[in-house]
């Protein structure tokens, strides 16, 4: 960018700059486009989405049970993951 | 491009323009050229020629004119301006958009006198002191009431270059106070809808001078004066330069 100069980001139509496009003006010029609402608010800028800071972790553990390395061991026959639905015929 | 007599040139000493008793105008620019060749580099085995090398150096500017003593205008008044730092426009015509030659003076010299019977004659030198600007001629002539300048294209000032302004107030008749503001505006659009002042100038109420200098940045490609005029029958003679350097 040019020194002395600032960019703009139109909200509107401006000396053949369509919206959404940026200009470089001089600050006189910044000031006024700014004040007959031409510059777009910094809301409405696209921004990269920012990580979700409202999100809580998930936490899958019982409170206060740490999950050990033997809470991993496969237990084979007595495994508690085996279908055990009654209905199911055999 | 098309050869002109010279007619309409003109030379505006502060407040003074001295065309009107001025018969030879002379207007030369030098820049200082530094030489720094140097022999051949070691590479070039077998050289068979230099040539000179050359750095522009300090520039300088000089106007100079010539013509008839009129003790009733306004030469007296110029020759005494001379010895202090007089602001100068030279322009080769008065159409406007023509380029004039922008600049504070500081060393000059002024010298009259002839034979009997002959119309006295008088010359004078002017030299610049610092920067010279090539400008462009917005307004020459008479303005009688409020009004806008033609608009003109002008440079972006950016960094490093600076935009200066020197209004000539010539003369000035009239009563109740004539008073003349005068502006300096700018326009993106061009139709000065957008209109943003760069400069308003001391009132003139009085023929005088005044020399602005504005510095960057400047985006605006479009450019005019503008003027407020008060006061009875007011007539204001004026010669506005601009220029980007």
């Amino acid at each position: 960018m040019e020194t002395g100069m600032e960019r703009i980001t139109l909200v509107k139509e401006w000396n053949g700059h369509t919206p959404g496009s940026e200009v470089e003006v001089d600050p006189d010029r910044a000031e006024w486009l700014r004040e007959n609402g031409y510059e777009m608010p910094a809301s409405m800028i696209t921004q990269p989405e920012p990580d979700d800071l409202t999100a809580r972790p998930v936490n899958n553990l019982e409170e206060g049970v740490e999950e050990s390395a033997a809470d991993k061991v496969h237990y084979g026959e007595d495994d508690l993951t085996a279908d055990t639905d009654p209905d199911k015929e055999v | 491009m098309a050869e002109q007599i010279s007619i309409a040139e003109w030379l505006c000493v502060n407040e003074f323009d001295v065309s009107g008793v001025s018969s030879n105008f002379g207007l030369e620019r030098t820049a200082d050229l530094e030489e720094f060749t140097c022999f051949a580099p070691p590479s070039d085995t077998a050289p068979t020629a230099i040539f000179k090398k050359r750095l522009a150096g300090v520039e300088s500017c000089k106007v100079s004119n010539a013509g008839y003593l009129d003790m009733g205008i306004n030469l007296p008044a110029a020759k005494a301006a001379l010895g202090t730092s007089p602001i100068i426009s030279k322009g080769d015509n008065r159409t406007l958009g023509s380029g004039v030659y922008m600049f504070v003076g500081k060393e000059s010299s002024f010298s009259d006198g002839g034979e009997v019977g002959k119309v006295i004659p008088f010359s004078m030198e002017l030299l610049s002191d610092g920067i010279v600007t090539y400008g462009s001629l917005f307004e020459f002539g008479s303005k009688t009431a409020t009004g806008n300048g033609t608009s003109r294209t002008m440079p972006a000032v950016i960094a490093g270059k600076s935009l200066y302004l020197h209004a000539h107030v010539i003369s000035v008749s009239g009563t109740s106070t004539p008073t003349l503001t005068l502006i300096y505006e700018t326009s993106a659009i061009g139709d000065y809808s957008d209109a943003i002042t760069k400069h308003t100038f001391t009132d003139f109420t009085a023929a005088g001078v005044q020399r602005a200098i504005k510095t960057p940045a400047i985006s605006d490609l479009n450019h005019r004066f503008r003027w407020v005029i008060s006061g009875t029958n007011p007539i204001f003679v004026v010669r506005l330069v601009a220029g980007v350097r």
